[in-house]
């Protein structure tokens, strides 16, 4: 069933309205009020209000017209008496404005705008313009515009027009048959003809710095070389044929015959003109707004190579940042393999050296302060006070006696009644223990953090097989590394019981975890609670999270947590060099994992994920081990002690 | 009673390089060690119970705990203590620590690190006889680890 047609109103009073009303034989009201009754929408939408403005304001009239026919929106034309209208810039500006009349209008004009205006509206919303005729035959358009018809008319049709009305007057034109390829116009070189295509198709093309670039193809027209028209000046594009074409060479003396001899000719090659102007424009509008676009993708795009180049360049500088560790730890593992071997060599000499017995006061003052901690300066005082209330020395004596670790008053006695030089010989003794035991620390130190910085900078090797691991072993070899670490501290352990094997090296997973649960230790400073929690993902890897409940992780800090050398405890040495959870990351990335942090107050979370055993070469087949396994290779690192001393 | 020199600094082997070097002056004064702050408040407590007198303090800037400074502070504010010479013997003191050890502290001297031993027994001694003017103490049992001159027209001040 088609859609009731749409319905013209007329609003205002007096003669103009009335006439206006009577012309289009429309319903007419006094007001925009008086469109808000029922009566006025019940016989169909209205399609098209004319408003007749006198002296009142026109945008506030229109304004009201439209409030009160709500939707679907009327189309709007304005009569009107007056020759000044500043009061319609609102409604134009709106796009309300569907056209002014002035009044009075020659008979029959106002309804030939009302019914366009009406198919406008029916077009507008997908109907026919034909239904807008209603009951009324189409009045004949009486002044044909020619310049508008072939506006409308299809190009084809339109170039065929012009070429016949040429021929009028010269005579059959020749038509030239042309194969894909050919250039009717040269860029820079003199136009002095115009093309009529008839068939086929042309591109418009210009040579820029980059080649040449297509400015037209679709949008090229039937006719070429347009700017013969506006006198002799060279082409600025080359016009060349894509297609097999059909083309009617007109010279501009041609062309201006054609013109004089028949007006027809004027009004289609103006129209020709016009639309193959209105499309290379629009073309050129849809490329600048192409353009704009593109600059707008462009920089995105820059901005995203700028984050990758800074990427790389980190990357880069980590590699180099290995590569020199990882060289700096190599040189330094030999100078630190003689000194330990050197510290050992000279405790078992000066032994030999210093001789003597058990009771030996020089010897075993080197032996007490080659393996005895450092006493606290409270014990220290106490150990003074004691002696000399035993011996009654001086407090230099007694000084210098408790500082060379003789704090038993029977020996004390013997050190003070002895040779003079005895006290100078047990400090002497006392002092190089000392010195040895300040060395071994020392190099056990360096040892470590070359070791750090191995693993750190050179790991594993990225080809070696992973193994099957039993996660949950992994974390039990973690908790026995550290657990010197977590008295105090209540830790809690919930690994699921259908974890499924992880593929990992020997006892870097354990590393990983005693990691963490040192960093959490570290945070909660002797009391508060660690849950390490494992569990199975959906992707059947393995989730793990090392929980604290501690002070948190500033959010400043969170994102350079993981980059090597970072510690919280300024100017502190942590886990060797503070690399504990650089070294995490670096191990779990190896395993193919990922490392993750969340922190508030109260809550500090390291989630690591590790994927499921890839199955396949690369992968030892088999039983889980457990986590620890043997030490990882220690080569560059110097042998334990024991078995050097074995060997000499 | 004696005037008693309290050490502070946490490094076992800096501690003792300290009581070494004052060693000369050991024989007239006490000497105590301390490690860290709660360690010097019972050093205090130990010298209040023998009868003695703290005079100096040489308290290193970075400790565990408590600062350096703000342990200097804290003597400086009590009455009981606020009589004694305050030392900084630091090698990282920051400008911002220094300035408050001078300003809130009232710092008397500051010794850099590494030290001279013959330069540390002289500021101790100047220390010592500042301490034994500021509290009208007898300086004739302490002369021979004041400044002699000094120590001397005290004496003369007293008697006259």
């Amino acid at each position: 069933m088609p859609a009731p047609a749409p319905r013209t109103v007329v609003v205002g009073t007096g003669p103009v309205a009335e006439t206006a009303a009577a012309e289009l034989d429309a319903l007419r009201v006094p007001a925009p009020g008086a469109l808000a009754e029922p009566s006025v929408r019940s016989a169909g939408p209205v399609g098209l209000a004319v408003v007749v403005v006198g002296r009142a304001d026109a945008d506030g009239t229109v304004a009201r017209v439209l409030g009160a026919l709500g939707h679907p929106r009327p189309r709007v034309l304005v009569v009107t008496e007056r020759l000044e209208l500043p009061d319609l810039a609102r409604t134009l500006d709106a796009g309300h404005l569907g056209g002014v009349v002035m009044a009075p209008w020659t008979s029959g004009n106002l309804r030939r705008y009302a019914d366009a205006q009406l198919a406008r509206w029916v077009r507008r919303r997908g109907g026919r313009a034909e239904e807008v005729a209603q009951d009324r035959p189409p009045e004949p358009e009486p002044r044909a515009s020619g310049l508008l018809r072939h506006l409308q008319q299809d190009p084809d049709s339109a170039a065929a027009e012009l070429l016949e009305a040429v021929e009028s007057v010269l005579g059959p034109r020749p038509r030239l048959q042309l194969p894909p390829h050919v250039r009717l116009t040269i860029e820079d070189d003199d136009v002095g003809q115009l093309f009529l295509v008839l068939s086929g198709r042309v591109a418009l093309s210009v040579n820029t710095g980059v080649g040449a670039l297509t400015l037209h193809h679709a949008s090229t027209g039937p006719l070429i070389g347009l700017f013969a028209l506006t006198g002799p000046q060279a082409a600025t594009v080359t016009a060349r044929t894509t297609t097999d074409c059909e083309v009617v060479p007109l010279t501009v003396e041609q062309l201006d015959r054609a013109l004089t001899g028949e007006p027809r000719v004027g009004t289609a090659l103006t129209a020709l003109t016009v639309r193959a102007l209105s499309a290379r424009l629009r073309r050129a509008e849809r490329l600048h707004v192409e353009k704009a676009e593109l600059a707008i993708e462009l920089q995105r795009t820059l901005r995203e190579l700028e984050a990758a180049r800074a990427g790389l360049v980190e990357q880069a500088r980590m590699a180099t940042l290995g590569e020199t560790a990882a060289g700096v730890a190599h040189e330094l593992s030999n100078p630190i393999a003689a000194v330990t071997r050197g510290v050992e060599h000279l405790s078992a000499d000066l032994r030999v050296l210093l001789g003597g017995g058990e009771d030996d006061l020089v010897r075993t003052a080197f032996e007490a302060a080659e393996t005895r901690e450092a006493v606290s300066a409270g014990d220290e005082r106490s150990l003074r006070r004691e002696l000399a209330g035993a011996t009654g020395a001086t407090p230099s004596q007694v000084r210098r006696l408790v500082a060379a670790g003789v704090t038993d008053p029977a020996r004390a006695k013997g050190v003070l009644t002895g040779p003079p030089e005895e006290l100078a010989r047990v400090e002497a003794a006392a002092g190089i223990g000392a010195t040895l035991r300040s060395l071994r620390t020392a190099a056990d130190h360096v040892g470590r953090l070359v070791e750090d910085l191995r693993v750190h900078a050179r790991p594993d090797d990225p080809d070696a097989p992973l193994e099957a691991t039993d996660l949950a072993a992994t974390v039990r070899d973690a908790l026995g590394l550290v657990e010197h670490r977590l008295a105090g501290l209540t830790v809690d352990v919930r690994c699921d019981a259908d974890l499924p094997p992880v593929g990992s090296r020997p006892g870097r997973l354990a590393q990983v975890w005693a990691n963490l649960l040192s960093n959490a230790a570290d945070a909660l400073d002797g009391s508060g609670r660690i849950t390490v929690r494992a569990r199975r993902t959906e992707g059947g890897g393995v989730r793990v999270e090392v929980e604290d409940d501690g002070p948190g992780v500033p959010p400043s800090l969170q994102g350079r947590i993981f980059e090597p050398r970072f510690t919280t405890k300024h100017g502190v040495v942590r886990s060797g060099l503070g690399l504990g959870l650089g070294i995490s990351k670096s191990i779990v990335v190896q395993h193919g994992g990922t490392i993750g942090l969340q922190s508030e107050p109260g809550r500090t979370v390291f989630t690591v994920e590790l994927p499921a055993l890839p199955t396949g070469p690369g992968t030892t087949a088999g039983a889980p081990t457990t986590g620890a396994g043997a030490p990882a290779g220690r080569d560059g690192i110097p042998p334990g002690p024991t078995e050097e001393k074995e060997q000499r | 009673m004696k005037l008693v020199v309290l050490v502070l600094e946490d490094e076992p082997d800096v501690r003792e390089a300290l009581e070494r070097d004052l060693e000369p002056l050991a024989a007239h004064v006490r000497v105590e060690p301390a490690q860290d702050v709660p360690d010097a408040r019972a050093v205090i407590a130990e010298v209040a119970a023998d009868g003695d007198l703290l005079a100096v303090v040489l308290a290193d800037h970075r400790l565990p705990g408590t600062s350096g400074v703000d342990f200097l502070v804290e003597l400086a504010g009590a009455e009981e203590t606020a009589h004694v010479a305050t030392v900084l013997v630091t090698g990282q003191a920051d400008q911002a620590d220094t300035i408050r050890a001078v300003n809130e502290a009232g710092l008397d001297h500051y010794v850099a690190k590494p030290w001279d031993a013959e330069e540390l027994r002289r500021v101790v001694r100047e220390q010592l006889t500042n301490v034994v003017e500021r509290t009208r103490v007898d300086p004739l049992p302490h002369l021979a680890v004041l400044d002699q001159v000094r120590a001397m027209e005290l004496v003369r001040r007293r008697s006259g």
